[in-house]
């Protein structure tokens, strides 16, 4: 190891001493060709000069050799500053390219999250809704029969029936208030939603029956609302989808309108089943709260006879339900099962 | 600075006539104890190496600047010890360019770390942006599979 530091001691320090000229007499030609390729002139002029100026000095120092290498080492350090300056802001031009690339990807980033959150939401709130939907479909038919006929349930199982369907009513009564809703039908369901409320603990099954006439009898404060626009808005076509779905009605849609079938309504003996007029009247209430356009019930039965009978009965049913009779329209067909159509041609 | 690393700075520099006159100044510098205090100049140039130092050790090409102008600067205050005053003043512009030189070397050097984690968070976006997509596109699937 000694020897070869002495070796290259030698060396350096010969060429050191030594007259002969040692000095490289230019500028580097590879980095002076990086240099323009990075406009360092243009890109920094100051550093630029005073390579210019190092360099002319070199060069006036004629043989005076000492002065003549500190003039290039001095040209060739100002000139690596340049170089090294053009370089960082090539750098810094080539990150503020990347930075925002980074903004537009997060900011997409962000819509995405955000597009997939809303849409977990609306599967939670689709899935509670059908929850929701179910319990009041299962209240509304234990609602349709007589105390009497009911399935014996235990307490809290009846109790949350009529919390639903107390729930539901309380909804409506609260839209039709805030859709400017008034007058005697919205007064008579609070009242009814709140008799509903206060026999809950205590006789489930007959806030189960009072929250039902509440909901019927909000359904009808909703109409005067509903008939001052004219036409029928999509907000309308589904509520009145959700109403009837809830019902327990099977639903169709073609060229005349919105059809809610309803199985079970009639006997054997073309007789209205036990659940059947609390469901019409229901259906009643409902039609009141949709009342754009005319609608038509349609009974269908085996023979010509039997739905004659069917109609007469349904007729006086609606009747008994206090239903606008002007609108409603009852067809008789000729066709087997005990099915039950309300068309709404307007929806 | 060890001896040889200083020979080969010098030589690395052009420096050699500075080198050569170290050597033969070397035999005088026992008979001449007054010491010249820096010039306006060098303790400017000190100040910016003073910042530079802790950077210098830990960027080669930053440290390899800032022992130029060091070295320089030792040249300039020797020159000077010897009355040699356009020696000293062309080691201190030797030594205000190398500082220089060390400053943008080091400007240079944290663009540089700039760009890598910018680069690296892009990246990173990219993935968060995919994971993201991805997330989405169930989502929609769940979505149209829904009741």
């Amino acid at each position: 190891m000694n020897t070869l530091r002495l070796a290259l001691g030698f060396v350096l320090l010969c060429g050191a001493c030594s007259h002969a000229p040692r000095t490289r007499t230019e500028l580097d030609a590879a980095r002076l060709a990086h240099a323009k390729a990075l406009h360092v002139k243009e890109r920094a002029p100051e550093l630029f000069q005073k390579v210019t100026e190092a360099e002319a000095a070199a060069k006036a120092a004629g043989d005076d050799e000492a002065t003549r290498a500190d003039q290039l080492a001095i040209a060739r350090l100002w000139l690596e500053a340049a170089i090294a300056e053009c370089e960082r802001a090539d750098s810094a031009g080539a990150r503020l390219v990347i930075e925002r690339e980074i903004e537009g990807v997060q900011a997409q980033t962000q819509r995405d999250q955000a597009s997939a959150h809303a849409l977990d939401l609306e599967l939670e709130r689709r899935a509670a809704a059908q929850i929701a939907a179910q319990e009041i479909k299962r209240a509304l038919e234990r609602a349709a029969l007589t105390q009497g006929q009911r399935p014996k349930l235990d307490k809290a199982t009846e109790t949350g029936a009529a919390r639903a369907l107390w729930t539901r009513a309380q909804l409506v009564i609260e839209a039709a208030r805030a859709l400017g809703a008034s007058g005697q039908d919205l007064e008579e369901a609070q009242k009814l939603g709140d008799a509903a409320r206060a026999a809950l603990p205590s006789k489930p099954d007959v806030a189960l029956d009072l929250a039902d006439r509440a909901l019927s009898r909000a359904w009808i404060a909703l109409g005067p609302v509903r008939a001052i626009d004219g036409a029928v808005s999509d907000g309308e076509k589904q509520a009145l989808r959700e109403e009837l779905d809830v019902q327990g009605a099977a639903l169709s849609r073609d060229d005349r309108g919105l059809s809610a079938s309803l199985s079970d309504m009639f006997t054997p003996q073309d007789r209205l089943s036990a659940s059947a007029p609390r469901k019409l009247a229901r259906l009643c209430a409902l039609s009141s709260a949709h009342p754009k356009g005319a609608r038509r019930f349609s009974v269908s039965a085996a023979s010509e006879a039997a739905a004659a009978r069917r109609r007469e009965q349904l007729s006086a049913a609606l009747q008994a339900a206090g239903c606008d009779g002007e609108r409603m329209g009852i067809d008789a067909r000729v066709q087997a099962g005990s099915a039950l159509e309300l068309t709404f041609f307007a929806y | 600075m060890s001896w040889l690393k200083r020979m080969v700075l010098l030589g690395a520099l052009g420096l050699a006539p500075a080198l050569h006159a170290q050597v033969d100044d070397s035999e005088s510098e026992a008979e001449t104890e007054v010491v010249v205090p820096d010039s306006a100049a060098l303790q400017a140039l000190g100040v910016r190496l003073a910042r530079l130092r802790e950077a210098a050790q830990q960027t080669d090409s930053v440290r390899t600047a800032f022992e130029q102008a060091e070295l320089a600067i030792e040249r300039a205050r020797e020159a000077r010890q010897l009355g040699d005053e356009p020696r000293a003043l062309r080691a201190e512009q030797i030594a205000d360019a190398a500082t220089t030189l060390a400053e943008r070397r080091l400007a240079l050097a944290r663009e540089r770390e700039a760009m890598r984690i910018a680069r690296a968070r892009l990246e990173d976006a990219h993935r968060s942006q995919g994971a993201a997509r991805e997330a989405l596109k169930l989502a929609q699937k769940r979505a149209a599979e829904a009741p």
